[in-house]
């Protein structure tokens, strides 16, 4: 495992357009140098357990924040938490839901797994553009993380 | 209660719940119930009807019957007392001195003309002879040719008196002198000095006379009375001519029972009309003879057929009143299982209908859900790209261009705003709303704070009211205040000072909360659009919105039972009132 890893940010979306967008203002608050993109849950997963599952091996990352969506194929959001907060190695890494969905449901359901924060991706752009900034600024720079 | 009586109370109780069960099964009466109650209902009273009937036709029968049998008592009676008559008449006759000196004599031409005047005297008496005790007839008056000297040994009433050396009444006969009488003889002795029988005195009855006795006793008893002789010869008969036929009625069983002494009264086979006959009987005693009251069987008992007819009547209503309750009972019955079964099928289509109002508001639920994500995300990229064109390649636009992106990306958020508050108003008809007391004025109250602060740098004052407290929702009537209140706000913008006023008034018992500012307000004529979803009566460049909000307004209220409505003048502002649950809403 890497002491300082060169990922900062694991942002599983698989919206291209969002995913362009969310770049575009990861960037404009020069957040950007290390992101990496997982298309989906079972991407997301792998990139954080490595190719051999949970056990220690190579292949595996532990990025600042990872930024979630919800509605994901092959490995649903909301279980890619449960496998990331139930494992000891990975519970520590702040996750922040970024989902179009207000529903209470998924609220709850999310808050109940563990997650750390939850954001309503914005439809005005500057009101997205805004809501990463502050995301960046807090999990990347304010926030303390727990050292492996 | 002893053992017995407990004993029989429980088989009672088995035989009852046995019954029962034979009647009903799970599901009700079952399909042979009706046939069995209906018997059961009718047989106490069928069999009733019958006992009664049986009954009365057996007293009325055995009283019918005694009366005969009275009737033929008093008849023997009469007979008797009469033949008694006779004989005491004929010994007094035989026993006047003067005569019997003579018949001792024998003078007995003489003797004979001392009797004379007895038939004058006693009209029955037709006639008197003497003879002697071989029978030979010597003398009679009144005197009969060719009679005299001809020997009557043979006669019952010979034999019969010297059987009995006393007096005899003997059996009809058709006598031998001429005119030939059917008569009857009461025989005597005539005894000498010393008790000696020396002749003897008979007294001839024509059977007219019998006919005549017979008739006078029967009144009011119908039925015929038959006198017969000690032969079972008919004497006496009503429908025959004494002087006709002289007729043997041994045939006749009732005859037979007399001849050997019995009474009583039965139904016979008369052997004259081979018809059933009632027949009471009685033997006249001492003298042998009987008296029969014969009646066809038919005609014997009308007034025991008028009533037993009169029961069958009486009972025929009651039985056809049975019938009837019988049928009512059953159709109540029927009613009651077809009551049943309807609400058991509407309970059935009840739990059906549940089941799919269920069913559809949970895709309804799923529906909303993927709207509220998969919609929202094709418009934030509109959003997010034009933003970005117009950022970062502003060079190459124009103006005109930068301007008709700006108007690309408002209506992009503009329809945000339209599915989120579309996704409000279809979740407020699916909650189910929850009743508990809520302190509107606090609400009210909370409501400002929190949106007032979004209204910076504007001069508004605000008069709230002690809200009276009411049932209802809470978060549903949050929502409604802040709809209004956000209305409020908005269209007093123009406003240099906005006043809003927040109050209730009270109303023919209910509570009418009304919120009032001195904004654009509205036109009137156009109130009834109002509450329409998307509706608007205002240009979205001078008020932006939905046209939503007052909708859902209406729908919160709608479904706590309330009515909602407004009242307003253009540009002097608007007020708009609501009520909460009718009349038992707000306490």
């Amino acid at each position: 495992m890497a002491v300082a890893d060169p990922v900062e940010i694991l942002l599983v979306e698989d919206n291209p357009n969002d995913v362009e967008l969310t770049l575009h203002a990861l960037k404009k608050n020069n957040l950007t140098n290390r992101i990496e993109i997982a298309r989906d849950g079972a991407e997301a997963l792998e990139f954080v357990f490595g190719n051999g599952g949970c056990s220690e091996g190579r292949g595996e990352h532990r990025p600042k924040v990872i930024l979630l969506d919800l509605k994901l194929p092959k490995v649903d959001g909301l279980e890619v938490l449960t496998q990331l907060k139930s494992n000891p190695k990975t519970r520590s890494i702040p996750v922040v839901v970024l989902t179009s969905s207000r529903e209470e449901c998924d609220i709850v359901k999310s808050y109940e797994l563990g997650v750390n924060s939850y954001i309503v991706k914005p439809v005005d752009f500057e009101q997205f553009v805004t809501a990463v900034r502050q995301l960046g600024l807090y999990w990347l720079l304010m926030n303390q993380a727990a050292t492996p | 209660m002893n053992l017995a009586m407990s004993g029989r109370v429980l088989r009672l109780k088995q035989l009852a719940t046995r019954v029962l069960e034979l009647l009903y099964d799970d599901d009700g009466p079952k399909r042979l119930a009706p046939v069995a109650l209906f018997l059961l209902i009718l047989s106490p009273v069928l069999a009733l009807s019958a006992l009664t009937y049986k009954r009365t036709d057996r007293h009325l029968t055995a009283f019918a019957l005694s009366q005969r049998q009275s009737l033929a008592h008093v008849a023997a009676v009469t007979v008797k007392e009469r033949f008694g008559r006779l004989v005491d008449i004929a010994e007094s006759l035989a026993s006047r001195v003067r005569f019997r000196k003579l018949v001792a004599e024998g003078e007995w031409a003489d003797a004979i003309e001392i009797l004379a005047s007895v038939p004058k005297d006693f009209p029955f008496v037709e006639r008197l002879f003497l003879a002697d005790l071989a029978g030979t007839l010597w003398a009679d008056t009144p005197a009969l040719p060719d009679i005299r000297g001809k020997n009557f040994s043979d006669r019952d009433w010979y034999r019969g008196v010297s059987r009995n050396r006393g007096p005899y009444v003997s059996e009809v006969y058709r006598r031998a002198a001429r005119p030939q009488y059917n008569v009857f003889a009461v025989a005597t002795p005539v005894k000498d000095g010393s008790g000696a029988p020396v002749a003897i005195l008979v007294l001839q009855v024509k059977l007219d006379f019998l006919l005549q006795w017979i008739n006078a006793t029967n009144s009011k008893t119908p039925g015929w009375i038959v006198l017969v002789d000690q032969r079972g010869t008919i004497a006496a008969h009503p429908r025959l001519s004494p002087q006709g036929e002289l007729i043997d009625y041994r045939a006749s069983v009732p005859v037979q029972k007399l001849l050997t002494g019995e009474s009583g009264v039965g139904v016979f086979v008369s052997p004259m009309t081979n018809g059933e006959q009632v027949v009471a009987f009685e033997p006249v005693s001492e003298y042998g003879w009987g008296v029969l009251v014969e009646q066809p069987y038919g005609e014997a008992f009308p007034a025991r057929d008028k009533a037993l007819n009169s029961l069958i009547i009486a009972y025929a209503v009651i039985g056809l009143f049975t019938c009837v309750l019988a049928y009512l009972i059953l159709h109540f019955m029927a009613e009651q299982k077809r009551v049943q079964n309807e609400i058991r099928k509407l309970n059935g289509q009840l739990t059906q209908k549940s089941a799919e109002t269920e069913a559809a508001n949970k895709e309804l639920e799923a529906f909303s859900y993927s709207v509220s994500h998969d919609l929202r995300a094709p418009l934030r990229a509109i959003d997010g790209f034009s933003r970005i064109l117009l950022d970062e390649h502003a060079a190459s636009l124009s103006k005109e261009g930068q301007r008709l992106l700006k108007v690309a990306r408002e209506n992009a958020v503009n329809m945000g705003q339209l599915i989120d508050e579309l996704l409000t108003f279809s979740r407020l008809s699916r909650q189910p709303l929850g009743k508990t007391r809520v302190e509107t004025a606090e609400l009210a109250r909370q409501v400002f704070q929190d949106l007032r602060a979004q209204e910076n740098g504007r001069q508004i004052e605000v008069s709230l009211a002690e809200l009276p407290p009411c049932q209802g929702d809470p978060r549903l009537l949050r929502q409604v205040f802040v709809n209004l209140v956000a209305n409020a706000f908005k269209y007093t913008r123009k406003r240099p000072v906005a006043r809003i006023e927040v109050g209730f008034e009270k109303k023919e018992g209910e509570i009418v909360y009304f919120i009032k500012d001195n904004g654009v307000g509205f036109d009137m004529r156009y109130a009834d659009k109002l509450f329409r979803v998307f509706q608007r009566l205002h240009r979205a460049e001078d008020y932006e919105g939905t046209g939503v909000g007052l909708a859902i307004v209406q729908r919160v209220i709608q479904r706590h039972g309330g009515r909602v409505w407004a009242e307003a003048d253009v540009d002097r502002g608007a007020t708009f009132y609501f009520t909460v649950g009718g009349k038992h809403g707000c306490s």
